[in-house]
């Protein structure tokens, strides 16, 4: 197990060398560059020329990515153009946001997708199995942005329940910080609750047909028994790994909430650099979430022998 | 006797009467209040925080609280002093002598001299594009004594005092502030002499600036952006919301007492909103198509004023901005509301003449090469206008290649000649008539005409009014005559705010001294 672990560590430093080269190369390679953002509308050429040349936007490409390079490799991300800080400092200043965001919307994408896909994987065929399908395909179906724009103007607009953006920290006040949050959240969260009941649905009626549940039932075990301690633990296994994959789809799916709901996270870092090419900030953040989605992939296959004591790694 | 008081006491009762009923209604009539956080929008994060070193609007509209310069505009746009008490200039114009106010302090408790004004002025005109142009005309700026700034120039200038403005972004920082970082970088200490001073900056979550209690105010009335400034608002949190439909409802819901830059589509519903009120900011920018006189076809002036022929400026108007209330179709460069309004040329603009385009670009020998217009959708009016200007070149006959991209590719692609032949930009108010970019040879486009030059020349040289307006409109004569660039209309923008802020004066650039909530 920990030989298997320590090998997957050591596949990351390939994986993310050819995910920051490809960044590197794809945001050099569109046109426009933060020299002439900052200097604004009215500057010159010349004006442009020398603000590249302070920037160190006028060396060659390969030297622009060696650098970065070697100081990825220390640890150093560089300093962003437009913030004026490391581009470490700048993440870590916006990761609070992110992290609840996610932390959120995932609560909400399991407090909805795990019951859906559990009752209508138990009642196949059903009036409730097919309702709660129609619904899990919107889920699937609706995009993210959509939903919110429209929770926005139903229930901040229209209602006046909720703020319809903006983020409080949870270190100035927890309930404040909850309720700004819950709106975000359930745009997010809401179409990764559909593929989470889609697939605990289809798990389900798979352990569910399977001969030690019949055998569960024969020996008269109650159908909650069978369902929830029997079937569902098995029913887990390839569902965790969708659960997984949700974290990391959940925090590149900030970007999208964070700009409609205003909330100045990693996400919204993220659009406004690369609005302004601000390389550095760009890489470093794109560097991260490859990082969050690589490590998500790895841990979820370490849960695998916790759900499932018969998986074994080596 | 007795009856004498007692119509002493009757009296004195009828005037406490008059006098209660009439205190509560002069309370409501809108006396200032001080206190309260003002949470306003910014259209996006600013890049810097210094205003010498970055020219968008989101940097000045944040610098003009904490930071002031030594003259300003009055409400009429017109040049008035702000932290100067005055000028003197020479009969050549070459020198000026500028009195700085005496007992302004900076946020750090130090009292302004000659010594911080001149490090801030050297240092902007190293660093900033206005700042750098005027330079160029630039002696030597010195210290006098402790009060009086003198400048020096090479050749003869009207445009000082409008340059010392903060249009042209020539802020006053404390001499240590500026000697901390020189012409390398921004400034990383925000000091200035503002109503308003810096606490933090929590990049795209806020900018927070609070009353700064020892400001050393105008004793004159408030005129636009100078006068007497006082700041009312205990703090002022300054919260960055790209998203324009965000910004509306963040107003409406109350989480945002302040906006700006809100489409002209949400008026209606905006306006038939008791809660908000809706401020129609005239005037903003104007839509402008730079051609290329650099290289291809429109080096060619017939083939420019064959584009000039065939536009028509009422339906790009109504595409880019919407409603007749925030556009206009007017051919002077600088704004109606302004001294510098002149019709001169407009004979050549809206022409709407299909036949003329077409017999112009016959005698140009155009041969069907295709025009590749730069604009982008980050501002829609640019993107909504070209598309109608692109559909009517075609009609015209021209071969159009409408190229949409975001907004740093415009800005880089347009100082490259073989990039483009039109790109699509907005043009704001300037210090100064001779200031404008966009009739310069080094700005791109490329405006390089000897006798454009010579007007300008003039222009920034001639210290009489009468006499630089008519310069005035013989450069805007020129501007039409030779197709310089192409105009397409004025358009101004939607301001809001909760009906409870009371006090604002509504400019091209949002303020709030002077401003206050009754809530």
């Amino acid at each position: 197990m920990w030989v298997y672990l320590a090998r997957r560590l050591m596949y990351l430093l390939p994986v993310m060398l050819v995910v920051v080269s490809i960044v590197f190369l794809l945001i050099h390679l569109i046109p426009g560059d933060p020299a002439a953002v900052m200097a604004g509308a009215d500057a010159t050429p010349d004006d442009v020329a020398k603000m590249r040349n302070v920037m160190g936007l006028d060396r060659p490409l390969y030297e622009q990515y060696g650098r970065w390079l070697f100081r990825t490799i220390q640890g150093d991300l560089g300093r962003s153009i437009f913030l004026e800080r490391p581009v470490t400092t700048a993440i870590a200043e916006r990761l609070e946001p992110t992290v609840l965001l996610t932390t959120f919307s995932l609560i909400v994408a399991l407090i909805i997708g795990l019951p859906a896909g559990i009752l209508s994987g138990a009642h196949p065929n059903t009036w409730l199995d097919k309702g709660m399908m129609v619904v899990a395909m919107l889920g699937v179906c609706i995009p993210a942005f959509w939903l919110g724009l429209n929770l926005i103007y139903l229930f901040a607009y229209k209602l006046r329940l909720f703020p319809p953006g903006n983020y409080v920290s949870l270190s100035t006040s927890i309930p404040t910080g909850i309720y700004y949050m819950l709106l975000p959240s359930l745009s997010l969260g809401f179409g990764q609750s559909a593929l989470i009941a889609r697939m605990v649905r289809s798990c389900m009626l798979e352990v569910l047909a399977q001969d030690y549940i019949r055998t569960a039932r024969a020996k008269g075990l109650s159908e909650k028994v069978v369902v929830y301690v029997h079937a569902l633990r098995n029913a887990m296994v390839p569902t965790s790994t969708v659960i997984g994959m949700t974290i990391a789809v959940l925090m590149g799916g900030a970007v999208i909430t964070e700009t409609v709901f205003n909330i100045a996270g990693v996400g919204r870092l993220v659009v406004s650099s690369v609005l302004r090419r601000d390389y550095p900030v760009i890489q470093g953040v794109i560097l991260f979430i490859a990082f969050v989605y690589v490590v998500m992939n790895l841990l979820v296959d370490a849960l695998y022998c916790l759900i499932d004591p018969r998986i074994r790694y080596d | 006797m007795e009856q004498r008081w007692r119509w002493r006491l009757t009296a004195l009762f009828v005037v406490s009467l008059v006098l209660l009923a009439i205190l509560p209604s002069t309370a409501g009539a809108g006396q200032p209040k001080v206190g309260g956080t003002m949470r306003f929008a910014l259209e996006g994060e600013p890049p810097t925080l210094d205003p010498h070193w970055a020219t968008a609007t989101v940097v000045m509209t944040v610098g003009s609280h904490w930071l002031e310069t030594l003259f300003t505009q009055g409400a009429k746009y017109e040049i008035i002093p702000d932290l100067a008490e005055g000028y003197t200039a020479s009969n050549d114009l070459k020198v000026y002598d500028v009195a700085l106010r005496k007992g302004v302090l900076f946020h750090n408790g130090k009292e302004m001299t000659s010594a911080d004004v001149v490090a801030s002025l050297d240092r902007w005109g190293q660093v900033a594009t206005n700042g750098k142009s005027f330079y160029r005309n630039v002696e030597k700026v010195e210290a006098v004594d402790k009060y009086k700034v003198r400048i020096t120039l090479k050749g003869g200038s009207a445009v000082i005092p409008a340059l010392l403005t903060w249009n042209g972004r020539s802020f006053i920082y404390p001499k240590e502030v500026v000697d901390e970082v020189g012409t390398k970088g921004p400034v990383k200490t925000y000091i200035g002499t503002g109503p308003f001073q810096f606490v933090e900056h929590k990049p795209d979550r806020h900018i927070r600036l609070k009353r700064f209690d020892k400001y050393t105010a105008r004793t004159d009335t408030p005129n636009g952006f100078g006068g007497k400034k006082v700041a009312y608002f205990d703090e002022v949190l300054m919260i960055p919301v790209p998203e324009q439909a965000q910004r509306v409802t963040m107003v409406q819901t109350g989480e945002l007492d302040f906006s700006d830059w809100i489409s002209p589509d949400a008026y209606d519903r905006l306006k038939a909103d008791p809660q908000i009120a809706t401020l129609i900011v005239k005037p903003k920018e104007w839509i402008i198509g730079v051609f290329n006189k650099k290289k291809g076809i429109f080096t060619n002036k017939t083939m420019r004023q064959a584009v000039q022929a065939a536009l028509s400026m009422k339906p790009i108007m109504t595409n880019a901005v919407g409603r007749p209330e925030f556009y206009r179709v007017d051919p002077a460069i600088l704004f109606k509301e302004t001294v510098w309004w002149s019709e001169a040329g407009k004979e050549l603009y809206d022409q709407a003449n299909l036949e003329k385009a077409k017999r112009l670009m016959r005698e140009a020998g155009y041969k069907g090469e295709t025009i590749r217009w730069m604009c982008t959708k980050e501002y829609e009016w640019m993107y909504q206008s070209a598309v109608i200007g692109a559909q009517q070149l075609k009609e015209a006959g021209f071969k159009v290649d409408l190229q949409v991209m975001d907004w740093a590719s415009v800005v880089q692609r347009r100082t490259n000649p073989d990039a483009y032949e039109i790109f699509t930009t907005g043009m704001g108010l300037t210090s100064d008539p001779a200031e404008f970019m966009s009739l310069t040879c080094g700005w791109p486009g490329w405006a390089c005409f000897p006798e454009l030059d010579a007007l300008m020349l003039k222009l920034a040289s001639t210290s009489k009014f009468e006499d630089r307006h008519k310069i005035w409109e013989q450069i805007q004569t020129f501007f039409y005559e030779n197709a310089v660039n192409v105009k397409m209309g004025d358009f101004f923008t939607l301001r809001i705010h909760k009906n409870y802020v009371k006090g604002y004066t509504n400019m091209n650039l949002a303020f709030l001294w002077n401003t206050w909530f009754e809530k």
